[in-house]
């Protein structure tokens, strides 16, 4: 086969394309964002919290100079006020700063950890659902055992072992979560291998890696973004909790946690206030992450794939005869 | 089949009230909508239906003629579906105006269905005798100590060997052409006088087709009832529709009886349909004519006739206006601005 | 046939085993999904598999393609045994060998633009050096299978069946095989469309030399593109022929049972033919496969001897192979003409 071909369609290729792409490109960041705001309106709010949390996490140099451990004792447990907006604590910090520099620390350990359990899952989860057979038995009977621990348990051994910080925070939620989250992407891969252009691209004499890369993990990607999203507000919850335990990031480190832990409770009648603004930081950040999440899931959801022009289409199609099912096909 | 082309009813289809038609259809208009998208699925379509006659209605896929079957019965999910105009007489009842009672007292017991998939139609955890039972519960057609009779009947018609013991059986121990049978014999169980099947066939391989096809000419003619037979094969319809209606986006395009739609096709996409439909008494390895283009995006019909982009006789007329339902030669109809001449 | 067919395939079996308990991994039993069938086809030739669901049509035409497994028999690819390669040795017959797929809406990665999917033979074969070829290339194959180049950019949800199966057939195309294997490749198409893709494939065939392996359940569709038709039933072989005299004088009791179940779009002819009320019941579960002949339950020639001896494919001159008791060639019923071929 040569690979000549007709002048006229190689001009027209290179005069209509970049336009063409660059409009796709537009369309679809825009009209995401459009589709979020006017189907899911809670969506769109979860996802400004989420992105104020974001610009907080990042920012929190610049929004409080001082840094979280600023003590200044002449300060102390002053209720909110023009001067500290949110008050301050039993060693005069400004709560503000606490919170803001808490966001950071939030922030980090939710993406790390996040970002951690979701290539545990994928890598475990695309492996496991794409090969099947006697590897999938081992490593789900791995995962089944390990599921069989209480996570509580499990992280208290670990801490245990490891001593807190927030690294260690980081590897044990990571592991946690990413084993069970395992399931749920090899479930979708299982779903995705019965394609027939996974047959296609098998038959055409694709390699393996080839297939899990190009074909099964772009496949995969919504239910593993929408993972991503539930994880990490579960990732703040279970760090919170840790700290709060003692068990996560230890003080002077302004974890959420670990404020209401240990100051809001000491102080819980004398300043309220250093119960409630962490408690509620993190009521915020876990509903928006929430809400985004869930938005996202639905629009995200294979069934609704391939919206626009064809869905329609698509349920009127139902009718249609012989489509899928003809007499001679399936059974074989 | 030749005897039932000679005894065409004639001169009922655009006089609403006859006493021969059993369900007269008027410019019925189902929309869905999505968003700010309204898809017309039906969009104005009028026929009627004789009694112990066998109308066709062909079309492609998205052509609406399930949809058209649907909305006969209010069966249209809704949201998003809406039938937004038309009237549905049978036997002098709108069944658009019925209130959701009344309407039940239809379903099932004086129109019956029969759908394409014989697999999903039938609930797996009842067993045949149960789901056989339950129309005639349903309607109170038949006194309870003689359902187990009639059940066994029912099976005996629709040609089931050894329905004693199959009576107790569970769908899954059907195959397919069996459960179609069963489908068949709970449509026919309080005796209809009108049945639509909604591509009853499609599933099943062909010489289970032509037997499930055969026993529904032969119940329907021994019941005296109607049936409107909804199918993209041309071939079934050939063989066992008196009448047929060809529909594409949404409307009927031509409408005739069997033989006038074969033998005299007037509009260009009967035409069409008919050159490009494989044969089986082609000359060997004979070139098809295929309709050039794509199927029309019911969201986005084009100006004029919803064919014409893809139609070889158009005219500007065609592109501007949308031709309307006229008869061609007495109950022939078309809807074409084009004389189209073989 | 004096000189090598491009494909040769001798006696294939693919039995799949059933699970059995967990006591007794192998009570299960085994399906006979392809049971013993022999057939060749040459280069530039069209042969049609047909039959009903469960014949074993579309297992023979993924145990050619060597993606399911063969549990016995030998298949030849231009005299070479492939039957037993393995691995990377299975790479260079991945190239001469394509599929296309029944399902317009499921064959193509929802995920990659058209550009990408007809590409992707090219990639993995590495038959073309560079993205300034690879582009020219994949449009030129759009240009093939009558595809407007701006549409390489698009995704598969924009495009409707007919279109679909357009970027199906320019990716079989892309490796230039040597067989191509279609699997039902109009069945799910709209009439309208089907014709479309009809055409296409023989303009196509005529235009490059292709080879299809054209597996349907349609005869009214094979009628319009097969030169020689094979009839299946039950993992069996029960008649195959050159495509006109399938069609004008079958000989098994099977073949004509199919052939008048199928109605014609003409009500005049349809008004003299009459369905043969013969053929009754269903095709039996390839589980339990009744003994003897595969049809004889549903035969109404059916004898005594139908019912032990399973009857093997007689073979005459002119390539018109027929298993059946009753069958007599009309040449000479010789025994020693009973097929070489099926070893």
């Amino acid at each position: 086969m040569t690979t000549e071909t007709t002048p006229a369609a190689v001009t027209t290729r290179a005069t209509t394309t970049p336009p063409l792409r660059e409009r796709l490109g537009d369309n679809k960041v825009l009209g995401f964002i459009g589709r979020l705001i006017k189907q899911r309106p809670m969506g769109a709010f979860g996802a400004a919290i989420c992105i104020l949390l974001l610009l907080t996490g990042i920012f929190a140099n610049v929004i409080a100079p001082e840094g979280y451990n600023h003590i200044n004792p002449i300060d102390r447990l002053k209720p909110p006020s023009a001067e500290y907006w949110l008050g301050t604590d039993q060693l005069g910090r400004d709560l503000f700063a606490r919170i803001v520099h808490g966001a950071q620390l939030s922030v980090i350990v939710a993406f790390a950890a996040t970002t951690l359990s979701i290539v545990i899952s994928a890598v475990i989860g695309i492996t496991s659902g794409y090969f099947g057979g006697r590897f999938d038995m081992a490593s789900q009977r791995v995962v089944d055992g390990w599921m069989c621990f209480p996570d509580l348990i499990i992280l208290i051994v670990a801490v245990s072992v490891l001593g807190p910080g927030t690294w260690q925070v980081i590897l044990i939620l990571g592991l946690l979560f990413g084993i069970s989250g395992s399931r749920i992407v090899r479930s979708s891969v299982l779903s995705v291998k019965q394609n027939i252009y996974i047959h296609a691209a098998q038959s055409m004499g694709a390699s393996t890696l080839r297939i899990l890369v190009m074909h099964i993990l772009p496949n995969v990607m919504a239910p593993i973004i929408v993972l991503f999203t539930t994880r990490l507000a579960a990732v703040i919850l279970a760090e919170s909790g840790l700290s709060f335990l003692g068990l996560g990031i230890p003080p002077p480190a302004p974890s959420w946690g670990g404020m209401l832990s240990l100051d809001g409770r000491s102080y819980m009648f004398q300043a309220p206030w250093l119960a409630i603004v962490p408690g509620v930081a993190l009521t915020i950040a876990v509903f928006g992450i929430n809400m985004f999440g869930d938005a996202l899931r639905d629009i995200l959801d294979p069934r609704m794939k391939g919206a626009g022009s064809g869905r329609y289409v698509a349920a009127v199609r139902r009718d249609r005869p012989s489509s899928m099912r003809p007499a001679g096909g399936k059974a074989q | 089949m030749s005897e039932a082309i000679a005894n065409q009813p004639l001169g009922n289809a655009s006089a609403p009230g006859t006493t021969s038609s059993l369900l007269q259809v008027d410019s019925l208009r189902t929309v869905f909508r999505q968003g700010r998208r309204e898809v017309k699925a039906v969009d104005g379509v009028s026929f009627s239906v004789a009694r112990g006659e066998t109308l066709a209605i062909v079309g492609e896929s998205g052509s609406g003629k399930s949809v058209t079957a649907m909305s006969l019965l209010r069966l249209i999910p809704s949201p998003p579906g809406e039938i937004i105009d038309g009237d549905v007489f049978f036997d002098g009842r709108n069944l658009l105006d019925m209130t959701e009672d009344e309407l039940r007292d239809i379903r099932g017991n004086e129109i019956a269905m029969i759908f394409q998939e014989p697999m999903t139609s039938l609930n797996p955890v009842l067993t045949v005798r149960q789901q056989l039972a339950e129309p005639m519960r349903v309607h109170h057609k038949v006194k309870e100590e003689d359902i187990e009779a009639r059940c066994l009947d029912l099976l005996r018609q629709v040609r089931i060997p050894d329905p004693e013991t199959r009576l107790d059986a569970y769908p899954h121990q059907f195959s397919g052409g069996m459960r179609q049978r069963v489908m068949i014999a709970m449509a026919l169980a309080c005796e209809p006088r009108l049945l639509i099947a909604d591509e009853p066939t499609t599933a099943l391989d062909v010489t289970v087709q032509a037997q499930i096809l055969e026993l529904l000419k032969d119940l329907t003619r021994q019941h005296g009832s109607s049936m409107i037979l909804i199918t993209h094969d041309l071939g079934v319809v050939a063989r066992y529709a008196d009448r047929i209606n060809v529909m594409y986006a949404g409307r009927v395009v031509e409408s005739g009886t069997a033989l006038e739609i074969f033998e005299q096709p007037r509009h260009p996409y009967t035409l069409g349909l008919i050159n490009s439909m494989p044969r089986l008494d082609a000359s060997e390895k004979a070139r098809l004519i295929p309709i050039e283009g794509q199927p029309p995006d019911l969201g986005n019909l084009p100006p004029g006739c919803p064919f014409s982009p893809r139609c070889p006789f158009a005219v500007d007329q065609c592109r501007r206006e949308d031709p309307p339902l006229e008869p061609y030669q007495g109950q022939h109809l078309k809807a074409c601005w084009v004389n189209v001449d073989e | 046939m004096s000189d090598t067919p491009l494909l040769e395939v001798r006696n294939l079996k693919v039995h799949f085993k059933l699970p059995g308990t967990l006591l007794r991994p192998k009570s299960g039993g085994s399906v006979k999904a392809v049971d013993g069938v022999s057939f060749h086809l040459n280069r530039g030739e069209t042969l049609g598999l047909v039959g009903e669901s469960g014949c074993g049509k579309s297992t023979t035409g993924m145990a050619v393609l060597r993606m399911t497994p063969v549990s016995g028999g030998e298949i030849h690819l231009e005299g070479e045994d492939i039957t037993h390669l393995n691995g990377r040795a299975l790479r260079p017959l991945r190239r001469r060998m394509q599929m296309i797929y029944q399902d317009p809406f499921g064959a193509l990665d929802p995920r990659m633009r058209v550009l990408d999917i007809i590409g992707e033979p090219l990639k993995v074969h590495k038959l073309v050096t560079g993205r300034k070829a690879y582009r020219q290339e994949v449009l030129r194959l759009m240009d093939l299978v009558g595809l407007l180049p701006d549409m390489c950019e698009r995704y598969p949800h924009e495009f409707s069946g007919g279109q679909r199966q357009r970027i199906g057939i320019a990716r079989a195309l892309a490796a230039q095989p040597d067989v191509i294997i279609c699997d039902e490749p109009v069945s799910a198409l709209d009439v309208s469309i089907q014709a479309q893709i009809i055409n296409l494939l023989k303009d196509l065939q005529e235009e490059l030399g292709l080879t299809y392996l054209f597996v349907a359940h349609d005869l009214a569709v094979v009628r319009h593109i097969c030169d020689r038709v094979m009839v299946m039933y039950l993992g069996h072989v029960v008649e195959v022929a050159d495509s006109e005299t399938l069609y004008t004088n079958p000989q098994h009791p099977y073949t004509q049972a199919l052939l008048s179940a199928i109605p014609i779009p003409d009500p005049r002819a349809e008004s003299r033919r009459e369905v043969d009320p013969s053929i009754e019941g269903e095709v039996p579960s390839p589980v339990n496969p009744p003994s003897g002949c595969p049809f004889h339950p549903r035969c109404k020639h059916a004898t005594d001897v139908c019912k032990q001896v399973a009857p093997t494919l007689q073979d005459t001159e002119d390539g018109h192979g027929v298993s059946c008791h009753l069958y007599e060639p009309q040449s000479e019923a010789e025994p020693s003409t009973r097929v070489a071929s099926m070893a």
